[in-house]
């Protein structure tokens, strides 16, 4: 084998693997994504709970959704808590903080934002209207993205795979 | 003095006022109550604050008059960005901060059936700051015993004319004894958390060691609560002001529990003008009637003796 075959074949083989790593990062930010609107459905509805039940102050609440363990949105909340201790509102805390959660796209963020940038300025019934239409708009979202994930994780191994081998042949 | 060290003169209380305050009213507010005792500020939308002190008023021409921006930021900063936890005490026309710091609210109501279900605009501030005056009651003591046991006594005194702060200081001796009678139970029915200045259910300010108190629940509940659960020797209550809540203090009475409570009234005669209380005075509900004066920052009392109203 000449040498300018063997680069070839080199150069071939790292496109492959390159093909498949990039298809390995998409497939986990889906996978990111999906588990994150889960954790955020999860953490509305403590949310709501708190604020129906025991008529919680925001930072009461934030400061509870920040101590829960096993969820992605913690750093998240942890963010929140400390800007709400600055003294700054929900609003303004929610617009800095939610960078953290890079994971969601443009109309995850939409969802949370109806209900996020005015919570906490008015009364009880409005705030709850506010979070239960937050919340089943963002349940669907995450059923759809849920149900979306192995096939979508599946299309994105295949198809890195597939694209890595054709640029191996187009290189040879 | 920079804002930070004039900061560390002024007690809890004034801190919380002031970081109420908007941003821009703060240094000012802060020197303000640094060179006088302020007991009031007074904030409403287009006008000048104006804060009002133990001798006098001092209007703060100099800064921009409140926007109503501004007030509903305020709002939202004495809520702690939460309104919608606050909305009972809202509609109340009151919230109370930490420290029994008071801040009563005007503005436009949005009213169903006769009952306010929320403000729609918030327009005007009062922010009242508590004071502990330890001693205050040292020459009222004496007058809320008989045979050395606590007897009902209803203390009388003009808005503004110390009723809670005596009412506070009453609650702390009682509880701690050393004024020649035994130290005895105390209960605070705190309905509007003006005396102990709760802090999730702690009290804020010194009511004493032997004190318990409940507090942002009505009073003919929360009278009625702690005679079964707590079994105090003395409730203390502040601002009766109807028949229903005369009727639990009554109730308390029949219950060998002396009560200490206080109300709105100038003179005798504009006590009697409340037929709810005229009654009750007449079964004999209170023992003594204590009418405060005050006089700058010097309180005078004068006990009158309930069964002169038979």
């Amino acid at each position: 084998m000449k040498q300018n075959d063997m680069y070839r074949l080199l150069a071939g083989l790292a496109l492959l693997v390159m093909c498949i790593v990039f298809g390995a990062v998409e497939s986990a930010k889906y996978r990111s994504r999906a588990r994150t609107l889960k954790d955020l459905l999860e953490d509305i509805t403590e949310l709501e709970l708190m604020l129906k039940y025991e008529r919680c102050t925001v930072d009461t609440i934030a400061a509870a959704l920040a101590a829960s363990r096993q969820r992605s949105t913690r750093a998240f909340w942890t963010g929140i808590c400390e800007r709400l201790r600055a003294g700054d509102s929900f609003a303004a805390a929610w617009s800095a903080e939610r960078v953290k959660l890079f994971q969601l796209k443009n109309e995850d963020i939409a969802i949370m934002d109806s209900f996020a940038e005015q919570l906490g300025t008015s009364d009880y019934e409005s705030e709850l209207k506010r979070i239960t239409a937050a919340k089943q708009r963002l349940a669907a979202a995450e059923q759809r993205v849920s149900a979306d994930t192995d096939a979508k994780t599946r299309l994105f191994g295949s198809l890195s795979v597939l694209s890595g081998l054709a640029c191996v042949l187009l290189v040879i | 003095m920079e804002p930070a060290a004039l900061d560390s003169c002024l007690s809890r209380a004034e801190q919380e006022a002031i970081s109420s305050l908007p941003q821009r009213l703060r240094a000012a507010a802060q020197r303000a109550f640094a060179e006088n005792s302020v007991e009031e500020i007074r904030l409403r939308v287009n006008k000048p604050v104006q804060l009002i002190t133990s001798r006098d008023e001092i209007m703060l021409n100099a800064l921009d008059a409140l926007s109503e921006q501004e007030a509903r930021q305020m709002l939202e900063n004495i809520c702690r960005h939460s309104v919608y936890a606050w909305e009972n005490e809202l509609c109340g026309g009151y919230l109370t901060l930490p420290g029994g710091v008071r801040v009563g609210i005007c503005g436009k109501p949005l009213v169903d059936n006769g009952r306010i279900i929320r403000f729609t605009c918030v327009t005007g501030f009062n922010i009242r700051i508590a004071r502990e005056a330890v001693g205050c009651s040292d020459g009222v003591i004496k007058y809320l015993f008989e045979s050395g046991r606590p007897v009902s006594t209803l203390i009388a005194a003009p808005p503004s004319g110390g009723k809670t702060t005596l009412l506070r200081d009453i609650a702390r001796r009682m509880s701690q004894g050393g004024y020649g009678e035994r130290p005895v139970k105390v209960a605070i029915a705190d309905e509007r958390n003006e005396i102990a200045g709760c802090v999730n259910g702690i009290p804020s300010l010194d009511v004493g060691l032997r004190t318990d108190v409940m507090d942002g629940v009505p009073k003919r509940l929360s009278i009625f609560m702690m005679i079964r659960s707590m079994s105090p020797d003395v409730i203390i209550t502040d601002e009766i002001g109807g028949s229903e809540d005369m009727l639990a203090v009554g109730e308390a009475a029949k219950c060998g529990v002396a009560v200490i409570a206080s109300i709105h009234a100038g003179s005798s005669e504009e006590l009697m003008r409340k037929r709810w209380l005229a009654e009750a005075l007449r079964d004999g509900v209170f023992f003594r009637v204590l009418l405060l004066h005050r006089n700058g920052s010097r309180l005078t009392v004068a006990p009158i003796e309930a069964k002169r109203y038979v």
